[in-house]
């Protein structure tokens, strides 16, 4: 009997404990939203009609316009059996508010599904936002909200953020899958920069570094990662970008080149220099604060991988020839790229600062305050650039076609 | 009906190893990496955590040794034997007393961080008590086979936890190690502080020693046991600092459940790795609570030895329950955390200290 009762007591608990789950929701009812687009927004509609329903509600400096790309499970795995084919395997949803949650929770009314955003991948912010000062407030929601991660990607569109992650290639099934899979390719490009994580950004915000965002340009069916967006640690804005070239000089000047090609011309014809291997090397010379005096110094080695010449690449010292002006070639990227952002743009993106942090720690405590703004001393510093090439092999052959052939 | 029972009431000294190194791995793990970075300059954490983990070992020693001079006797009783018996009293109520505040904070700060990252819509209330349900389960029964499930819980939780930290040694940007010994010593005293005080726990040993069958072999283990810890918090740290950066890792609320979501495992297929740290951290944390309520309800039984343990835990587990939802918010939970700190300097540093030396000096105690 004691028995009996005992177990009886324990059926009730279990059935009461087990099924006592605030916090289940369905699999089938969960919306993954992937991809998340930002633009600022200013609808005159939309005011008058909160300026009716609510009048007292408080206003924002800036409007945003959220747009949030779900995917459908179910135009992944291409639903062909039942008839579904032509279902898009994702969907866009937009909306304004003066505040990202705010929108989040409005969208969230829109949609048969419960939003989630652990699988958020990607972040897309228009230029117009990143000019403004408004784009740190764009990201703290995604920053503070636990259930959102660190390591999501950041990119900044030329035109509207919400045109971008309407791209549609067949290769991938969603727009956001084909946006992150093309900032990734870094490693094939010396003309790329890494992706940026959400997290590095929170960094470079905290610290008032200067930094760049990978941008994207969307052309009819087509996205490109076109340059960076230089964003300013003065006051956390874009102020401009940095082109191809230039990326590829501040990639040498920063070391982070991992491979690609050099293009030079040669005795009037062109020869491509693809690099293999490139090491290079920071020192500051802190005698004079006013003045600080950086040397980088560029190895690289390489091989021959194009060559338009008729001459024997084995004669006379053809193969030096080449080598200084690869090296040349780099210099002139790296001069480039130091003009733009130490004249044009007065943002420190060469870690330059960083480098007086990590090696001349007390000298950085007195002068951060007028690195990039007060007396502007990143401005006043001198650049010594050296470069040295060696080809290492000239490919299969020595030439493709010999004199007279022409 | 007959039920199983363990034919020994004694414990070995690696037992007691593991369950300080348990239960030295707490709340403090999530939150030390943020109050280095707050505290020094780049990675020099490294050395408040080395400076705090000695001092720790230190303390252990002293306890592990006060313990072993009075082989098998309770804390009241070689209290008693130091001290006089009202003093040795009040000091057992004030050790009981603190660990009875410590469960209330440990389960509360639990079911507070499970809301927050696993449990959004399940109310606190609800979370903690089903934690405090388990904790009584664990402590109604005998103490043995609490230190014994240590031996069984914490390999799996330091290998599973520093698995998920070295799955990101691909985030890692050297540069925010630079520059190193920058901060100055009162950055590093500081720094060492918090870390002294999220290596505390360890003085359940002073209870724990009676059950040890060879006392003299106990203080060993027990500094190995805390070096262990402390050599896992200085991985957790390092890391930290790390894929944040000392600039970021300053703001962020947890880091070390930050570091678990940043994992990303190739394929894609994986995400959301957190849920496999918190596993294990929850099961670290259940130790921590259950031995610290274990312990508080041994020296109660000392003092009132009429009251059987059952009702004990019968008429506790509400007040723990009530003191525990008392504090509004992270703040005020953190400023409760604060004050348990101090207490437990008082409890794990300076008592035992004050105890051995009178020992020594009176002749007290197998030598």
């Amino acid at each position: 009997m004691k028995r009996l009762l005992s177990l009886s007591v324990i059926m009730l608990m279990l059935a009461i404990v087990m099924s006592g789950c605030w916090d289940r929701i369905e699999i089938e009812q969960k919306g993954f939203v992937i991809g998340a687009a930002i633009d600022i927004q200013q609808t005159e509609e939309v005011e008058e009609r909160i300026e009716e329903v609510a009048p007292g509600k408080p206003e924002g400096k800036v409007r945003f316009a959220l747009t949030q790309q779900f995917v459908i499970p179910a135009g992944i795995s291409g639903g062909g059996d039942t008839g579904g084919g032509t279902e898009k395997a994702y969907l866009n949803l937009t909306s304004e508010g003066d505040t990202i949650f705010e929108i989040v929770r409005s969208v969230a009314a829109r949609i048969s599904r419960t939003p989630v955003y652990d699988h958020n991948e990607l972040i897309i912010i228009s230029e117009e936002l990143a000019k403004s000062p408004y784009m740190r407030y764009a990201l703290d929601y995604f920053i503070r909200q636990p259930e959102m991660r660190r390591g999501t990607r950041v990119m900044i569109s030329k035109d509207d953020a919400r045109d971008i992650i309407e791209i549609e290639q067949t290769i991938e099934s969603t727009p956001v899958h084909y946006i992150e899979s093309i900032s990734k390719n870094n490693f094939k490009n010396s003309r790329m920069q890494p992706p940026s994580r959400l997290g590095d950004i929170h960094q470079y915000l905290l610290l008032d570094q200067s930094f760049l965002i990978q941008r994207v340009v969307g052309e009819k069916n087509e996205v490109k990662v076109a340059g960076n967006a230089v964003i300013s640690g003065q006051d956390n804005q874009m102020v401009g970008f940095l082109g191809e070239e230039e990326t590829e000089g501040l990639n040498f000047l920063t070391g982070q080149v991992k491979g690609g090609l050099l293009e030079i011309n040669f005795h009037g014809n062109m020869v491509v220099f693809e690099i293999r291997e490139a090491n290079h090397e920071l020192v500051a010379d802190v005698s004079n604060p006013e003045r600080i005096k950086f040397t980088v110094t560029v190895k690289t080695e390489g091989v021959i991988a194009e060559y338009f010449n008729q001459e024997s690449l084995m004669e006379g010292n053809i193969i030096e020839e080449i080598e200084t002006q690869v090296a040349d070639e780099i210099v002139r990227l790296m001069e480039d790229a130091i003009s733009k952002v130490k004249d044009d743009f007065n943002a420190d993106v060469l870690k330059f600062g960083q480098h007086l942090k990590m090696y001349h720690y007390d000298l950085w405590q007195e002068i951060k305050g007028d690195w990039e703004t007060g007396r502007k001393l990143f401005q006043k510093v001198e650049v010594e650039l050296h470069a040295n090439t060696t080809i290492r092999n000239t490919g299969n052959i020595d030439r493709s076609y010999l004199e007279g052939d022409q | 009906m007959r039920s199983f029972e363990y034919g020994d009431r004694e414990i070995g000294h690696r037992e007691l190893g593991f369950a300080v190194a348990s239960v030295m791995v707490g709340i403090g793990i999530l939150t030390l990496p943020k109050q280095l970075a707050g505290a020094t300059v780049a990675a020099d954490g490294w050395i408040s955590i080395l400076i705090g983990g000695l001092i720790t070992v230190f303390f252990v020693y002293i306890v592990a040794k006060l313990g072993a001079r009075f082989p098998g006797s309770s804390l009241l009783d070689y209290t008693s034997a130091i001290t006089y018996r009202p003093i040795a009293v009040v000091l057992c109520g004030f050790f009981s007393l603190h660990f009875l505040m410590f469960t209330a904070y440990e389960s509360r700060m639990l079911s507070m961080i499970a809301k927050q990252y696993l449990f959004v819509r399940t109310p606190t209330e609800a979370l903690n008590l089903v934690f405090l349900l388990v904790v009584v389960y664990a402590v109604a029964g005998s103490s043995v086979g609490l230190l014994r499930l240590n031996m069984l819980f914490f390999p799996f939780v330091l290998t599973i936890a520093l698995a998920v930290q070295f799955m990101n040694i691909g985030f890692i940007d050297a540069e925010n190690y630079f520059p190193v010994f920058e901060s100055s010593w009162l950055q590093i005293g500081e720094g060492s502080l918090h870390s002294a005080f999220s290596f505390l726990g360890f003085e359940i040993l002073l209870v724990y020693m009676a059950y040890a069958n060879q006392p003299k072999k106990v203080p060993k283990a027990a500094m190995l046991g805390a070096g262990v810890t402390m050599a896992f918090y200085m991985v957790v740290y390092l890391f930290a600092i790390g894929v944040f950066g000392t600039a970021s890792a300053a703001e962020i609320q947890f880091p070390t459940i930050e570091i678990a979501k940043e994992v990303e495992v190739p394929g894609e297929i994986f995400e959301r790795f957190e849920s496999i740290f918190f596993t294990v951290w929850i099961m670290t944390v259940f130790n921590t609570t259950s031995m610290a309520y274990d312990v508080a309800l041994h020296t109660l039984r000392t003092l009132l030895p009429k009251i059987k343990r059952i009702h004990m835990i019968f008429v506790l587990t509400p007040l723990i329950y009530l003191v525990g939802m008392i504090p509004d918010d992270y703040i005020e939970l953190e400023a409760l955390g604060g004050i348990l700190a101090y207490s437990s300097i008082a409890v794990g540093m300076f008592i035992p200290l004050i105890l051995y030396i009178m020992a020594v000096t009176r002749g007290v105690g197998q030598r």
